[in-house]
């Protein structure tokens, strides 16, 4: 499991947000037009797997649908999050685009970003402990797997 | 692997998505740009000159980045791993980042100074 997972897109490659990878990319601009596993395919595709994913796993009904259930809230928070990162890496496009933008211009956008990225792993950690809490160790072992 | 994937948003937000950013290949290719665009060839030189200290800082940064995720995966895989297991980790890796920012930053001058108001833009124009 490494950040390659991460896709690049040829979005990504685009001659316009080349800088901001130079750039941005220590603004922890993690949203610029970038794609993950979670972001492929519809909502509703993603949940018919995870539904079948736990079901597999979790032979109790009860806490397989808790399960389901955070997975597909953490799933949209996500997205939501993704797509606020996104606005701030344009931001960041601005930015360097600008021959005059300053320190404190790239600092202040950068405050912004990292607000929101801490948003991003707050969520990111209630939503795994939330899950963990629903599981037994084996099970835990068996869903990664 | 659904399941994993998952867990691979939180990877993302904690690493800033570093290895698509910072990726090496995508580092030379912004320095071809700025080639293209500097017109004299001693600004040129020196602007190159700052953009691999830049990249030598992206490249430091990758590093770390990359031992941060072997550790975030670990943490989701072990089962006892806590709260403060994870923000240790979240912490860690935004004071290195952010560590990395500011020798940019630092840089960002410099490299303009080598680089005309005019030519800046050039650099950023789509490609057809």
């Amino acid at each position: 499991m490494k950040a390659t997972a991460v896709k690049i897109t040829g979005k990504i490659m685009s001659r316009t947000t080349l800088f901001i990878f130079l750039l941005g990319m220590v603004f922890f601009l993690t949203a610029c037009a970038s794609k993950t596993k979670v972001q492929e395919g519809d909502p509703a595709t993603l949940r018919a797997k995870w539904t079948k994913e736990v079901s597999k796993v979790i032979k109790d009904p009860e806490r397989a649908e808790k399960l389901i259930t955070l997975g597909v809230r953490y799933e949209e928070k996500s997205r939501e999050l993704f797509s606020e990162l996104k606005n701030l890496a344009r931001e960041f496009q601005v930015i360097n685009r600008n021959y005059d933008s300053t320190r404190g211009d790239y600092e202040r956008a950068l405050a912004k970003f990292k607000e929101k990225k801490n948003e991003a792993l707050r969520q990111y950690l209630d939503a795994l402990i939330a899950m963990r809490e629903q599981v037994t160790p084996e099970e835990w072992k068996a869903l990664l797997g | 692997m659904l399941w994993a994937a998952l867990f691979l948003v939180g990877l993302y937000f904690l690493t800033g998505g570093s290895n698509v950013f910072l990726g090496e290949w995508l580092i030379k290719d912004s320095k071809n740009r700025f080639k293209e665009v500097i017109q004299e060839k001693e600004r040129s030189q020196k602007a190159m000159g700052i953009l691999d200290e830049m990249i030598r800082d992206a490249k430091d940064f990758n590093q770390e980045a990359e031992k941060a995720e072997k550790k975030l995966e670990k943490l989701v895989k072990d089962y006892r791993s806590t709260r403060g297991d994870f923000n240790q980790l979240f912490s860690e890796i935004q004071e290195k980042g952010e560590r990395t920012i500011a020798k940019i930053l630092d840089r960002l001058p410099d490299l303009k100074s080598n680089i005309l108001r005019e030519e800046w833009p050039k650099a950023f124009e789509e490609r057809k």
